[in-house]
């Protein structure tokens, strides 16, 4: 018995775009996943540096400060003062 | 290459906000008291009680003052001294040179006086000088900063002025 009309759509055929789908699909996932591991990379990257630099502060800045410190010479101790009452 | 740029530049903000929000406290500043000599509390704040000390602490900053004060002098006149030290550490993205931490007291008003000493330092004066005239003077100096406040009837203001001055420069010439 002969066949006319379209073929059925569950039908296996070398013209039909849905063979094509599922390697599109896989790429898809592939370029996807790719994203959210780089935006991972980037957002784990951030918090590793504002946790580093959290750690750091107090280090930094006692440097900071025997380095201000270091670089003043204190002024010598002064005279007496006379007596401000009366004056 | 571009996800190498992100990775720097996402390093980079993180770092910089976590530098620029981080509260550090300095190392405690020498008390106060032992740094001027019993013979200038003598001659500016004469028959003085006991000296009294305390810390007063806050975030990035640490200090604590010692006062003075006479019921009367000879006279039959008060006077008070009170002089601090403060150390800066750093908080709200400002570090710790005294300067920076605004530090100085000032009024907004044309009546601060520049006084050659340390970083910068400046007073001004308030009251009369028969009920009590009071200088308040501040001195940055490095991560130092030193607050006197020098309250005094029948006093002239030069001679308070140069109390004051007197009082810090003791102060910082120990630091």
């Amino acid at each position: 018995m002969a066949m006319t009309g379209p073929p059925l759509p569950w039908a296996p055929s070398p013209e039909n775009p849905q063979h094509h789908r599922r390697p599109d699909r896989r790429a898809l996932l592939r370029q996807w996943l790719l994203v959210a591991a780089m935006v991972s990379l980037i957002v784990a990257a951030g918090i590793v540096a504002w946790h580093v630099g959290r750690l750091a502060a107090p280090t930094l800045v006692r440097w900071q400060i025997t380095r201000t410190d270091a670089a003043r010479d204190a002024p010598p101790l002064p005279e007496l003062p006379a007596s401000p009452f009366g004056r | 290459m571009a996800l190498a740029v992100c990775v720097l530049l996402a390093a980079a903000v993180g770092g910089w906000r976590s530098w620029r929000n981080a509260t550090v406290d300095p190392p405690a500043p020498p008390p106060v008291c032992p740094l001027i000599r019993s013979e200038v509390f003598g001659l500016l704040v004469p028959a003085h009680g006991a000296l009294e000390a305390a810390e007063q602490n806050g975030p990035g900053m640490r200090s604590n003052y010692c006062l003075a004060r006479s019921a009367s002098t000879k006279e039959g006149a008060g006077a008070s001294l009170w002089v601090s030290l403060a150390r800066f550490g750093r908080h709200e993205g400002r570090g710790p040179r005294c300067l920076d931490r605004d530090g100085l007291r000032m009024v907004i008003n044309n009546k601060n006086r520049p006084v050659a000493l340390g970083d910068r330092s400046v007073y001004f004066l308030s009251g009369d000088r028969e009920t009590g005239r009071r200088i308040n003077f501040s001195t940055c100096f490095g991560t130092y900063g030193v607050l006197v406040e020098y309250e005094a009837t029948a006093v002239a203001d030069t001679a308070m002025v140069e109390s004051a001055t007197t009082a810090a420069q003791e102060v910082l010439s120990w630091l």
